[in-house]
Formats: structure tokens, sequence, C-alpha cells
């Protein structure tokens, strides 16, 4: 059993700005769940930057070298084939396809890790927080693992409640709830 | 908001002057060693010119079309686009004795034996004296009265508060862009493509514009830097930076596109009348044709992929200075090697045999140096004349917020 003090906001500049006020008070938040991206709740979180994009240029790169490397020894070694009198290492006409080949693999590549970081896949069905995050609702996660004592609960609530929040509820969940870090 | 004046700084100036009268001397030095070649001088000075001329174009362009996208971002570095744009009269003048004295050595079309030639008979309609002289004085003048009527408007909004100016300032750059959609191609056929005559390519306009854009860029990144290292544009932060930076790496991109595009299609087709113009290059100019690729291609691409990248000030600064320096080579290789080809088949048959392709000299560069340092001096003058920050425009609550 996993426990979380979910608190509910019903405007993402209200939360935004409970999220300054939260981290200036000292305490860890979990996560944020919104229903759409908010532009500047990765700032006020202090979010490390996502790292997935160093891995698309390393998928993108090894898709380059792939594509290359595969025609040139296709043309040059292994069947060699006469198209329009071109020579067999013709660089120019391998561009497209070294083009559309790193393409591909960034995508996949990048698609791939995106699943596996997010323990995301079509075969999960975990139980949502709050539901209504999906719809119309801003929710600020605290893991009450961390903050086991009741002193410490105390603290949070005071805190949310001098913010915008609408609700604080808490939560016992059958699976562990990822955090933003443990994501990215 | 407050009105922020501008003084160009002394650094800047002393900086601007120099690159000048050194740019001046090598380029003299150039002129006296190379009076047997008129066509290698006319032909450096037309591409120079024109490059500098069309960066302060694509500055105009910016505003305009930033403009009619209502963008908001980008209002705090809009003086400086507008800067850009008073360029483009002083280019738009020089550009004048250049074809005067200049087109009979550097486009072959103008040559008497040109009657003779079954292929420029059947473009004579299209290019002749007194048609291209036409098209020139529309291009230059319908340019400079455009970036003086945008620009202006855009100075007198500072003092009178409201709307109206804003209104009129969609209207001009709604006709700038009509205007300019179609002479940025037209004058790309004219004062570059018809210097090799023979050869035609559909996409040479956008081409041409996208090197400059690209290079337009690069010196307002430029600007940027150097203005915010003597204390000005508090506002602008590495949001906008990042932003422009973003510009330069997608057209840098777009610039590769276009130029592999044209290259492998013709290659691909291998019809003679077309792969000429790339053999002349391959031929005569492969370290230079093949250095554009990777100075406007590969190193922008490696080095400002990342976002970190394009909000360091230092690689910034690197990038913008490459940038600037490979789209002019890039001007340079399409103007210099039709012209000298043409003029080697002036000096006779043995001569053309044994004719060595000049490379880069005390000539070109010279050139390259005194336009940097005129158009360095020019952009900061038109900058001193009007407020950094367009106090009155609607959109500046939202550039100075802005956030990528």
């Amino acid at each position: 059993m996993y426990n979380y003090l979910v608190g509910i906001y019903g405007d993402d500049d209200d939360l935004i700005q409970a999220v300054r006020k939260v981290k200036d008070a000292g305490l860890e938040i979990h996560d944020c769940l919104t229903p759409f991206p908010i532009h500047g709740l990765e700032k006020a979180m202090e979010l490390k930057e996502s790292r997935l994009h160093t891995a698309g240029f390393f998928y993108g790169a090894t898709g380059t070298m792939f594509a290359l490397f595969c025609m040139t020894w296709i043309q040059t070694y292994s069947w060699p084939l006469n198209v329009g009198g071109k020579p067999g290492f013709a660089l120019l006409s391998f561009i497209p396809i070294t083009f559309e080949l790193t393409v591909l693999f960034a995508a996949v590549g990048m698609t791939v890790t995106y699943y596996l970081r997010n323990r995301l896949s079509i075969f999960r069905h975990d139980e949502v927080l709050d539901v209504r995050i999906t719809d119309h609702k801003f929710a600020m996660v605290f893991d009450l693992d961390k903050y086991d004592s009741e002193e410490d609960l105390n603290r949070i609530k005071r805190v949310l409640q001098s913010t915008k929040v609408e609700e604080i509820n808490l939560r016992e969940m059958q699976h562990k709830v990822y955090s933003a870090e443990e994501q990215s | 908001m407050q009105l922020e004046s501008f003084t160009t700084p002394a650094r800047v100036k002393s900086v601007g002057l120099g690159l000048l009268v050194i740019g001046l001397i090598m380029f003299v030095i150039g002129v006296l060693t190379n009076m047997d070649n008129p066509a290698r001088i006319w032909t450096t000075l037309l591409a120079t010119n024109h490059y500098f001329l069309l960066v302060g174009l694509a500055g105009l362009f910016f505003v305009a079309s930033q403009t009619m996208g209502y963008n908001g971002w980008f209002v705090l570095i809009k003086r400086l686009c507008e800067a850009m744009a008073g360029y483009v009269k002083v280019g738009a003048i020089l550009m004048i004795p250049i074809l005067l004295f200049g087109m009979k050595y550097i486009y072959h079309w103008t040559d008497p034996h040109a009657a003779h030639d079954p292929i420029l008979v059947g473009k004579a309609p299209y290019l002749n004296y007194g048609f291209f002289w036409l098209r020139s004085i529309i291009y230059l003048v319908g340019w400079s009265v455009f970036a003086f009527l945008i620009v202006r408007n855009s100075r007198d909004h500072d003092s009178h508060p409201g709307i109206k100016h804003y209104n009129s300032s969609l209207v001009l750059s709604a006709v700038f862009l009509l205007f300019f959609g179609v002479t940025s191609s037209t004058s790309a056929w004219d004062f570059l493509m018809s210097i090799d005559p023979h050869w035609y390519s559909t996409l040479y306009g956008w081409y041409t514009f996208i090197s400059t854009f690209v290079a337009s860029m690069a010196v307002v990144a430029l600007m940027i830097i150097v203005l915010k290292s003597f204390g000005y544009l508090k506002h602008v932060t590495e949001e906008h930076l990042h932003d422009v930076g973003k510009f330069m790496f997608a057209f840098s991109v777009a610039w590769a596109y276009l130029w592999f595009s044209q290259h492998m299609l013709i290659w691909y087709a291998n019809i003679p009348e077309e792969t000429i113009y790339f053999r002349d290059r391959w031929e005569n100019y492969p370290v230079l044709f093949f250095g554009t690729v990777v100075l406007n291609f590969v190193f922008p691409l490696l080095v400002l992929i990342s976002r970190g990248a394009k909000r360091r000030i230092q690689i910034m600064f690197v990038a913008c200075l490459v940038i600037i320096f490979g789209h002019w080579l890039d001007f340079y290789m399409m103007a210099m090697p039709g012209s000298m080809k043409a003029y080697s088949h002036t000096l006779g048959h043995d001569a053309a045999h044994h004719f060595v392709y000049p490379g880069l000299g005390l000539l070109e560069i010279g050139a390259f140096l005194t336009f940097c340092g005129l158009f360095t001096m020019v952009v900061f003058w038109e900058l001193s004349k009007a407020s950094l920050v367009p106090v009155n425009h609607p959109y500046i609550k939202e550039s100075i917020i802005h956030h990528t």
C-alpha cells in the first residue's frame, strides 16, 4: 500500500502559485497532475531538463550510420546494381534514405524510451489518483511515505491551506505512483 | 515601459571603422594586383553588396512576417531588425554603380556575341539591358521605399500612443510581403542566376532568400549579444536569444534542404545543360563549394542542436560569425564560378585551357570585411535614431514575459 496526499486546484494559475509557495516552504512535491501541459510549471517545480532528446540524438545518429553503411555495403560489395550508369557509391542518392532512417530511428527510439521511462504500456490499467485530473482539475501530490509523521502531515496541510487549494484528500493506492523525477 | 535611448558605444564604432579600413586596404591591394581580371573585381563587389543588401532586407522581412503573424515575442528585438532594414537604402545605392560599370564584366549575356547564341537569343526578351535595368530599379527603389515606410511608421508609434500605427504596420507589412515574395525570387534570377545564363533552377530564389535569412538571424543574435554586453536591452533574456537561435538552426537546415534538392536532382537527371553548373563548381572550386555545406549546415546542425547551446552567449557568438561568413561564401560561390568561366573564354582557346581559377584572396576577403564594417556602422547609426524599446507596441508585455 502506498499513501499520497492530493491537493486539488481549480485553475492552472493557482497551481503554479501554490507550487512556488510549497517550494519556498521547503517541501518536496512528488508530482503535479494536470489535464493539459502548463507553460512554466516545470520551471516552478524546478524539474531537471529531460534527457530524452539527448537519447534521440544518438538514436538518430545510429540511424544515419546504419543507412550509410547498409547502402554502401550493398551497392559496392554485396549486390552492386547498375542504376542509370551511376557509380556504386553514389552518396548524393543515399542522402534521402539516410534522412528517412535517421528520422525513423530517432522517432521509434524516443517513443520506446519514453514508454519505458514512464512505465506506460497498453497492458497497464492503474487506478488514477483523482479521476477529475483528466478533465478539469489540477492536482499537487505529496508522497506520504516520505512525510510519514503526523507533524509533517499537518505542516503540508497548513502550507496548502495558505494557497487557493479546493480540497485536500488522502489516498491509499495499490500501485506506486512514480514521481516527476522518476519519469523524466 | 520607458523609452530606452541608445548611443553607439565607442568600441562598436571603432570595430566597425577598423573592419572598414582594414577591409578597404586589403581590397585596394587586391584590386591593384588583379587589374588584368576586371570580372573578378566586379563579381566580388556584386556578390558581397547583394549579400549585405539582402541581409538587411531579410531583417525587414522578419519584422513584416512576424507582424503579419500577430507575434508578440519579437517586439523587444524589433528595433534591431528595423535598424538592419536601414541598410537597404545604402546597399541599393551601392548596387547602381556596380551594375552600371561592372555589368559588362559580370554578365556574359551582355556580350555582343550573345546574339549568335541560340539559347541566349531565346532568353533575350527577358535578359536585355532595358528590361534588366527597369527591374533592377523597381527592386532597389521598392525595397528602399518599403524599408523607409515601415521603419518610419514604427518609430512614429513611440510618440503616439494608440492602435493606429499598429494597424498601419499590418497593412504595410502585408503589401511589402506581397512585393517581396515576387521580387526576392526575380532579383535572385537577375543579379545572380543570370551570371550563368544558360542554366536555370526553379528554387534558386528561395535558396538565395533562405541563405540571407539565416545570416540576418545571425546578425540579430550578434546584435543582442553585443547590446546586452554594453548593458542595453534589459528585458531581452536568453529566451529571446533561444528563439532567434531556433530560427538560425531551422533555416540552416532549410538551406541545406534546398542546396541538396537542387544538387541531387540535377546530378541524378544528368542533363548536360543543367549539370554544367555543378561541374564548374566541383572541378574548379571543390574545397570552397563543399566548404559552404560544412559551414552552413554541418556546423550549425551539430553546434546549435541542443537547447543549452542556443542559450549560451559564447556558443551563439561563434555560431553567428561562422554563419555570416559561410553564407557570404555561398553567395560568392553562386556568382564567381560562372563569371570566371565566361572570362576565361575571352582569353582565347589556349589561355582558357590553362586558366587558374582564383580562390579567396585579399580582394574577396577585403571586400567582405569592408562591407562588414560598413554594415556595422550603418546599422548601429540607424539603431541610435530611435528608442530600443517600441514602448507603445500593443504586444510589448507579451514579449517581456516571453518564455519558450
